[in-house]
Parts: structure tokens; C-alpha cells; sequence
């Protein structure tokens, strides 16, 4: 029953985010909207429209509002707007599903398999993002926040050891906020999957834009569907999704028409800008490689009366708005931060340092470079978290079998894999040690399109392509089971290993019943030290009192054994949390347990697979806590000196 | 097109996901694809070491 409301619930929030997204598309457009053709217009208009959303949750959140009825009214409002702007949108939907269906049918039956087996993917990732609980960093961070922020109704800086990553764009997580104040807990995370659809069209619809075929619209669809680096954030409550999104809808109104409007170039800065908010990974790859794209473009508008001084001055005016309107895309984000920390440039000006990371040696680095692209293809560096699909090199060779574009410079499909390639040669030159696909999925996504049309190529136009064909087929099949096989069996083996239980823990990680455990025993405000990452399913009262950033700096400066445990007991800590999985925080609490003093006696009151709870008991009353957690309304927990 | 570029195709397009059922859905690691089959790891204990530079760091 639960899992049909959230299917309800992300299905009407879906229509507000088409509704404002289309508001905002006709606000800029103005007079350009009659010619903006329609399906694709409204792919854009959705993916805008959860940026522009996510906006108001933050400017609500900021003062204290996001609860149950204001997120309500601000959904209502905008799902009545997408009705009465859309009469005919239904009937747009369903012609787009039958004559695709329609073209399904017709096609051989050996592609219509292949086709058949990415609907397939699709529904597993579906039931993953459904019924999963969140998965690494989203079980660290990323939902932990959202859960802080809806219980609290506010967005306040994270308590814990995450302070610093608050300063983040947060486009993606209020989305969870604002849906778990609506009853949806973890399956909020199920609205990343239509927006990984609609990223997907957005895709199909640029190769449509640069006259690749059904057949090649569909190899593209796969080649992003079977790329771990995108799939693995569909369902595991991470936000890498959106600025995808939000970088192919720039993509789609950049190729649009050859000369570039002055009202479409405002929509793909606001694009380039919210993007940028989203991944903040984004901005050099972004500013580089498009920058490049559209002047690509205009070159090429202007090629009829080419005067270069002419061009100069319109290439500057062109990317002057980009950029105003890049700027007017992060003012949220300033204001947040503003607010917040007093550092609206933070964390770039008067923030954390997480942004400078170097995450392996100097020889480490240079291998890795020396083996791209494999090393993004099988490369399994820690913290790479996913790959692009293995499809993109087995189809590599079909290029050279593409006939030639009769002027390299004016070929869309040429401009858009240059701008890739730009984008991940930036991204080596600037981060060369962090090999993390998902951090410039963009660039590898533009990749695709030359592939999927080498491979519709290949597929159509050989005499006898049955072997060519057949093998075709094989390896996609390879690569949709080695992408689906894990989350099968994840789904299945928590399915039957727990088909008695009706707990929420049932598809989700062993914390969940160790905190769950937890959450049972400890009362109503009490304070953690919690030396571990995966918090999400610790109460949200006691991820609010726990202790904070500073309190840890403070407490990490501590020499002296004795004092580190007084500073425990006047900071009125409860409870000392280890995840025993994590070799870092072992030892820091192996050192503290080994001198410990007297007076101090610790009960351990949980001792499982993951985690040791142990209860701090204080038995020198010289010691006692100055500082207490505690809230008026049970919401909006704070720190107060007794 | 010519028989042998088939053939070269059709070889290139097996040993991808060879290659990668080989180095990297292996179940070693964390992450989603530990879930590989126990086959694949004694598959793995024999070839990893000898294609595998060692990425743990």
C-alpha cells in the first residue's frame, strides 16, 4: 500500500515540476515558445521545473516552513498550473508512447529484444529506488540531510562531522525533504527516477537533433542506461542525476536551431547555472566545454558573412548572458550560504576545504591517466563509484566505418563529441587524480551519440549483417545483466531472506536494525559522539543534538585523555557510537578506551555486525553536563547551556 | 564489408565484456558488484593478478 502512495505522492510532484518548469520556460522564452517543439519542450521544461522547485523549498526552508502544508499548497499550486497549461498534454504523452510502441512492433525482432531489455532495466532500477533503503554517501549525507531538514522543517547547516558539505548546492536534496514531509521517507528517492527517464529522452532527443535514427536513439538510451556512473544514482539517493539533467537541456537549446536566440541563450545559461549548483564537479567542465559549443555554433551561423571582428562581438555578447544568467541561477545558493555560514562564496571563499581533494600519489595519478579511457571503462578505484558502459568501447570500432560528414566544423555530431572531449580533458588536467566518472558525466554522455550512430550504421546498412548483428545483441545482453544482475539479486535475496518481515529494514543495510535497535533505547534528545559515516537511520532528534563540527575540532585538539573524556561528559554526550567497519574511527576509540579514566564506566548496550553502542556513565559528580539538547516542540532541536 | 573486419568486430565486441566480467564484476570489492557470483571470484583469484595492477592504495 505504502509503496503505491509513493508511486501517488512522486507522480503528482512530478506534475509541479512540469507545471513551474513550464511557467518559468514560457516566462523566458516569450515569443520563441510557439516554435519550441513539443515533447522534448516539455522533457525540458520538467527537468528546469525540479530546479526551480527545489528553489522555493530552499528560500522556505531557510525561515523555518517546510512542513507538510506548505509543501502541499506550493505542489497543489503548480499541479493545477501544469493542468490548466496543458489540456492536451495527456493526449501528447500517449501519441508519443503509441507511436513508439507502433515503431517497436515493426522493428526486427532481434533489436525489439534488446529494446525490451532496457524497458526491463528500467523497471529494476524502479524497485531498487522504491524499495532500497539509501546506499553509501546518500546513507552519510545526502539523505541524512534531507531527513534533518523535514523533520526540522528548517535548513540549517548539518550538525556532525558533515558541516563543511552543507555549503554544497542542495537542488537535489530538498527535493527528498520537501517529499519526506509528505509521508515518503527513503522511497523519496524515487523521484530521481523519472528524472533519469526524462534525462535519458533529453539524450535520445539530441541524437533525433543531429539525425541519428530510432535504432541509434535507442543504442544511446542503452549506452546511458548500462553506464554504472549514471545508473548507480538512480536508486541510491545521491544527487549526480541532476546536474546530468540539467547539462543535456543545454545541450538540447544550444543545437535547437543553428543561430542561437537571445531569449533561448538565457534558458541554457539558467541550465549551465543550475547545473553548476547541483555538482559543483560541473563548473570547469561546463564553463570550458560549452563556452567552446556555442561558439562553435555561432561560427557556424555567421559562416554565410563571416567578419571576424563581428563574430568577436557577438561571441561576447552571447556568452555575457550565459554567464549573467549562470550568476542569477546561483543567487539561491549565495543567499543560502549567506544565511548559513556568513560566507555567501562558500565553500569557494570562506568554507571547508573539502573542494582541493588529491585523492591518490603522484605514480597512481599517471597510471591512471596513461590508461584512459579504460580506466573509466574497468577501472575500480575506491570512491570511483561507477563506470561508463563497456558498450561505448565495444561499439568504438564503428566509427571509422561512419561515412564522412561532408564539413567536419558545420556536423552537430562533430561539434557535440568535441565539446566532450574538451570536457574530459579539462576535467584530467584540473582533477587528474580523481577518477570518478560521475563527476563529469556530461562530457562522457556526449560521447555517446557518436557511438550509437556508428553502431545504427553498422546494424542497418550491412549486406548481410546477421553475425555482426547477433553479436550485437550478445554484448548488449552482456551489459544489461552485468548492470541489473546486482540489483536483482539485492532485491530478491532481501525479499525472500525476509519474506516473514514486514520491518522497514527489509531492503535495506545492516544499520537500519542496528539504529532502529538504537533509536528504541535511547530518549528524546540524547547526545552521540558518533564515530562513523552512516547515520541515516539514527532518530532525527539525535542526529540533530549530536556533536557538532565544532564541538569534534575541539574535542580532536585535546591532547590529554582525561580531558577529551570531561569534555565528553560536560558537552552532555549519552552515548559513544562506533561503526566497527570504519579502521580510521577503530583506532581513534581503541586510544580513548585505553585511558579511560576511573571514574568513567562504559555499558554496552549494542554489539552487532556494524555497530557498538556503548552508554557513557559518569560516576565523579565533580564532572556533570553543561550542555544540554533540547526543543519547545519536539522539532528544531538546539543546543542550550543548562 | 570486408570478412576479416567482421571477424575483427565480432572478436572486439566478446572480449569487452570478457574483460570486464574479468576485472571489474568481480566481487572483491565493495560496492554493488561484490554481489557477483561466487564463481567469478575463484574465476578472478587465478586471472586478476595477472592483468591487475593493484588500485586498493
Amino acid at each position: 500500500m505504502f509503496f503505491l502512495f509513493s508511486i501517488l505522492i512522486i507522480t503528482l510532484y512530478c506534475l509541479a515540476c512540469s507545471g513551474i518548469g513550464q511557467l518559468i520556460s514560457i516566462s523566458i522564452l516569450g515569443r520563441d515558445y510557439n516554435t519550441a517543439p513539443n515533447l522534448p519542450f516539455y522533457v525540458s521544461a520538467f527537468i528546469l521545473g525540479q530546479s526551480g522547485l527545489s528553489i522555493i523549498w530552499i528560500l522556505i526552508a531557510l525561515f523555518g516552513g517546510l512542513n507538510f502544508i506548505s509543501v502541499s499548497i506550493v505542489s497543489f499550486i503548480f499541479i493545477s498550473l501544469f493542468f490548466i497549461l496543458n489540456k492536451n498534454y495527456l493526449r501528447l504523452f500517449l501519441n508519443f508512447l503509441i507511436s513508439e510502441w507502433q515503431w517497436l512492433m515493426r522493428t526486427d525482432i532481434l533489436f525489439r529484444l534488446i529494446c525490451f531489455g532496457v524497458l526491463a532495466l528500467l523497471l529494476i532500477f524502479f524497485l531498487s529506488a522504491a524499495l532500497m533503503g539509501p546506499v553509501g554517501d546518500a546513507e552519510a549525507f545526502y539523505m541524512v540531510y534531507s531527513k534533518i531538514i523535514s523533520s526540522s522543517n528548517t535548513l540549517k547547516a548539518m550538525p556532525g562531522g558533515y558541516y563543511d558539505f552543507s555549503q554544497i548546492g542542495l537542488l537535489g536534496e530538498l527535493h527528498f525533504s520537501a517529499l519526506m514531509t509528505l509521508g515518503l521517507a527513503e522511497s523519496s528517492k524515487l523521484f530521481v527516477w523519472p528524472l533519469s527517464i526524462f534525462a535519458g529522452l533529453m539524450l535520445v532527443t539530441i541524437c533525433a537533433q543531429i539525425n541519428i535514427g530510432k535504432k541509434g536513439q535507442w543504442i544511446a538510451f542503452c549506452l546511458l542506461f548500462t553506464s554504472s556512473a549514471f545508473t548507480n544514482h538512480i536508486w541510491d539517493g545521491k544527487v549526480d542525476v541532476f546536474p546530468f539533467a540539467l547539462s543535456l537541456a543545454a545541450i538540447y537549446w544550444i543545437l535547437l536551431e543553428e543561430k542561437i536566440s537571445k531569449t533561448r541563450i538565457k534558458l541554457i545559461g539558467l541550465f549551465l547555472g543550475l547545473a553548476m549548483v547541483s555538482k559543483f564537479s560541473y563548473i570547469p567542465v561546463l564553463i570550458v566545454s560549452f563556452s567552446l559549443l556555442i561558439s562553435f555554433r555561432l561560427y557556424i551561423s555567421e559562416l554565410i558573412s563571416f567578419s571576424f571582428i563581428k563574430y568577436i562581438k557577438k561571441l561576447i555578447i552571447l556568452l555575457s548572458t550565459v554567464y549573467v544568467w549562470i550568476f542569477l541561477a546561483w543567487i539561491p545558493h549565495f543567499l543560502k550560504n549567506w544565511i548559513l555560514f556568513d560566507a555567501p562564496l562558500a565553500p569557494f571563499i570562506g568554507g571547508g576545504s573539502f573542494l582541493n581533494q588529491v585523492w591518490f600519489s603522484e605514480e597512481d595519478t599517471f597510471w591512471i591517466i596513461k590508461t584512459y579511457p579504460f580506466a573509466l571503462i574497468f577501472g575500480r578505484y575506491p570512491m570511483q563509484g561507477g563506470n561508463l558502459t563497456f558498450l561505448w568501447l565495444a561499439f568504438l570500432p564503428f566509427v571509422f566505418f561512419l561515412p564522412k560528414a561532408k564539413s567536419f566544423i558545420r556536423s552537430p555530431l562533430v561539434q557535440i563529441t568535441i565539446t566532450g572531449l574538451v570536457g574530459v580533458a579539462v576535467w584530467i588536467l584540473l582533477r587528474p587524480s580523481v577518477i570518478a566518472p560521475r563527476y563529469f558525466f556530461i562530457s562522457l554522455s556526449l560521447l555517446i551519440p557518436i557511438i550509437a550512430l556508428g553502431t545504427e550504421v553498422i546494424y542497418e546498412k550491412d549486406k548481410r549483417p546477421y553475425f555482426l548483428r547477433i553479436t550485437i545483441l550478445i554484448t548488449t545482453f552482456f551489459s544489461l545483466l552485468f548492470i541489473s544482475y546486482p540489483n536483482i539479486k539485492n532485491l530478491v535475496l532481501k525479499l525472500t531472506k525476509n519474506i516473514e518481515a514486514h520491518h522497514e529494514c527489509r531492503f535495506s543495510g545492516d544499520y537500519c536494525k542496528s539504529f532502529k535497535n538504537f533509536n528504541t533505547i535511547a530518549p528524546l534528545g540524547a547526545r552521540i559522539y558518533f564515530l562513523g559515516y552512516y547515520g541515516y537511520w539514527v532518530r532525527p532528534d539525535i542526529l540533530e543534538c549530536q556533536l557538532n563540527s565544532s564541538e569534534i575540532k575541539s574535542f580532536d585538539s585535546i591532547k590529554k585523555s582525561i580531558d577529551k573524556w570531561t569534555y565528553l561528559i560536560e558537552h552532555g554526550v549519552d552515548y559513544i557510537i562506533l561503526d566497527k567497519t570504519s579502521k580510521l574511527h577503530l583506532q581513534q576509540i581503541s586510544e580513548l578506551k585505553s585511558r579511560k579514566p576511573s571514574w568513567i564506566s562504559l555499558e554496552s548496550i549494542i554489539d552487532d555486525k556494524n555497530l557498538i553502542v556503548w552508554r557513557i556513565q559518569n560516576n565523579n559528580y565533580e564532572y556533570y553536563p553543561k550542555i544540554e539538547c533540547n526543543s519547545n516542540n519536539k522539532r528544531n532541536w538546539m543546543l542550550k547551556e543548562k | 564489408m570486408k570478412k576479416w573486419r567482421k571477424a575483427f568486430l565480432i572478436i572486439w565486441m566478446l572480449l569487452i565484456p570478457t574483460i570486464y566480467f574479468i576485472t571489474v564484476a568481480s566481487p572483491e570489492k565493495t560496492g554493488i558488484l561484490e554481489n557477483m557470483p561466487e564463481f567469478v571470484r575463484q574465476i578472478n583469484k587465478f586471472v586478476q593478478p595477472l592483468i591487475k595492477r593493484d588500485a586498493s592504495l
